[in-house]
């Protein structure tokens, strides 16, 4: 109850100074609106239909991009738990690519793609398969070597082992590095909308 | 190969008299009657000059050192040896999960190569998959055979029932006790039908009353089944308890010391005094090795 008081208090206060500053007119309105004009911009947003139109857009880049980039590093993962050789080279690639923020895909996206959906896309999947497929990779190393020995020993090998054993015992390490980089999923297709304006 | 086993043989002839002495009720088998028996018939698995050497940054620890040794089908060999002694090595290389750096393993005369399910090792984490339920587990040597689900679950069936855990079908592995996830564990090996069960130290963490339960569990079923086990420990009660036969290592490099012949009826008891006896007859040919073990790990850590 005590701190639903405080931050009732909070932002009664926050918004008492925003109303105050815009009243001031230290910059014109439209660079700096009164609460009351950001809820009316707000409200008519919803009520032409424009907003929801654009959170739909939204989620369906979200939806598109994740389901790309799962299908995406599940290949490259696969492909890196079977072979030693890539495992060394394209994985230490990924590795010193995903270092990189996934905005500054951002100019390659423009130039290839133009200003499109795909170009948005492209970010979204680089943005997110890359370091996934690494938190992937690290999963699979860190979980306990057991599971992939008692699966050999019952048969399991190649593709099974991977499908059967390797992925799911990985699965736990591999879920923190998946809810994390949704987070950047959502940030992104509105991030890169902005830069488009 | 057959210097190395008449060898052996002759050292425990050495040390027949005092112990049938000693140990009235159990016997050690003679070097004939041994060699009679493994000649009787083709060895389930025999292991031929195995030797395994780590090379670590230009240093070599020699693991294992010219291992020889067969086992018969159907036999319950227990192999004893203090930690740091190569046993457990000894169980993955004839699992095939490892190899050897010279030497054979051969299972019905053939070498092996790599993991089969003829041959299935139990490991001291058991490695259950916390993923699948009870069953599910139990089914996964059958299922990675491609063996119809109607089949697979039949078997699967049979064996929990047989380990007494058929109500816990549905659940997950970590709503069992310790002892019970030994006996999925169990059920989930003997479901792929294995001619060899090989144990890894498989009741060391639990508590003495459960292991003792297992200790008949795991006899009965082996009577039942009449699989080959191998079985290793560093409980000697436990060798005697349930070998036909103890093999003891000495500390590394792994070689074997000695053998002894565990004639008695069975079921047994673990509280039997024959049992007992034997079990000191051989913490007595041990016990040298734990020492050595001590010993190099003190010389380390200070």
């Amino acid at each position: 109850m005590k701190s639903v008081a405080r931050q009732v208090t909070f932002y009664a206060i926050a918004i008492g100074i925003w109303v105050l500053v815009a009243h001031l007119h230290i910059r014109p309105p439209y660079l700096f609106p009164p609460p009351k004009e950001v809820l009316q911009s707000l409200w008519a947003g919803f009520a032409d239909h424009s907003f929801w139109i654009a959170i739909a857009v939204s989620m369906k880049r979200i939806a598109v991009g994740y389901a790309l980039s799962v299908a995406l590093r599940v290949l490259l993962g696969l492909l890196m738990a079977t072979s030693d050789f890539l495992e060394q080279t394209l994985g230490g690639l990924l590795v010193s690519l995903q270092s990189l923020p996934s905005i500054c895909w951002l100019p390659m996206a423009v130039l290839w793609f133009g200003l499109s959906e795909k170009a948005i896309l492209f970010v979204v999947v680089m943005g997110s398969v890359l370091s996934v497929t690494i938190s992937m990779e690290t999963g699979r190393k860190q979980m306990p070597k057991i599971y992939a020995m008692a699966g050999r020993n019952l048969g399991a090998h190649g593709l099974k082992l991977f499908l059967f054993v390797l992925f799911p015992a990985s699965l736990p390490y591999v879920l923190t590095g998946l809810k994390q980089r949704m987070g950047v999923c959502l940030a992104l297709p509105d991030r890169g909308r902005d830069d488009f304006r | 190969m057959t210097t190395s086993s008449s060898q052996r043989f002759t050292s425990a002839d050495r040390y027949l008299p005092t112990r049938l002495a000693a140990w009235p009720i159990s016997s050690v088998a003679t070097s004939r009657g041994l060699q009679t028996a493994v000649e009787g018939q083709r060895p389930k698995v025999a292991l031929q000059n195995i030797t395994l050497e780590y090379k670590t940054n230009g240093s070599h620890l020699l693991a294992l050192d010219h291992i020889n040794l067969q086992v018969k089908a159907g036999e319950f060999l227990c192999i004893v040896g203090p930690s740091g002694c190569g046993k457990s090595t000894l169980l993955h290389l004839i699992a095939g999960l490892q190899q050897p750096t010279s030497g054979t393993v051969l299972i019905d005369g053939e070498p092996v190569h790599a993991p089969g399910t003829d041959r299935i090792l139990i490991f001291q984490e058991l490695g259950l998959f916390p993923w699948l339920k009870v069953a599910d587990n139990v089914e996964f040597g059958l299922k990675m055979k491609g063996i119809p689900k109607a089949e697979r679950k039949q078997k699967a069936d049979h064996y929990l029932h047989l380990v007494q855990l058929s109500q816990f079908a549905d659940s997950y592995i970590h709503e069992l006790s310790g002892g019970m996830r030994q006996q999925v564990a169990l059920a989930r090996a003997l479901a792929t039908e294995p001619d060899v069960l090989l144990m890894d130290e498989p009741f060391a963490a639990l508590d003495a009353q459960t292991r003792d339960l297992l200790h008949d569990e795991l006899e009965r079923i082996w009577e039942q089944t009449g699989r080959t086990i191998i079985f290793v420990t560093h409980n000697v009660r436990e060798a005697a308890r349930l070998g036909d036969r103890v093999v003891v290592f000495t500390f590394r490099p792994g070689r074997i010391k000695r053998e002894f012949a565990v004639d008695q009826p069975r079921p047994r008891q673990i509280e039997h005094p024959a049992v007992s006896q034997c079990a000191k007859e051989i913490l007595d040919e041990l016990r040298e090795e734990i020492n050595k073990s001590l010993e190099q790990e003190y010389r380390v850590s200070s």
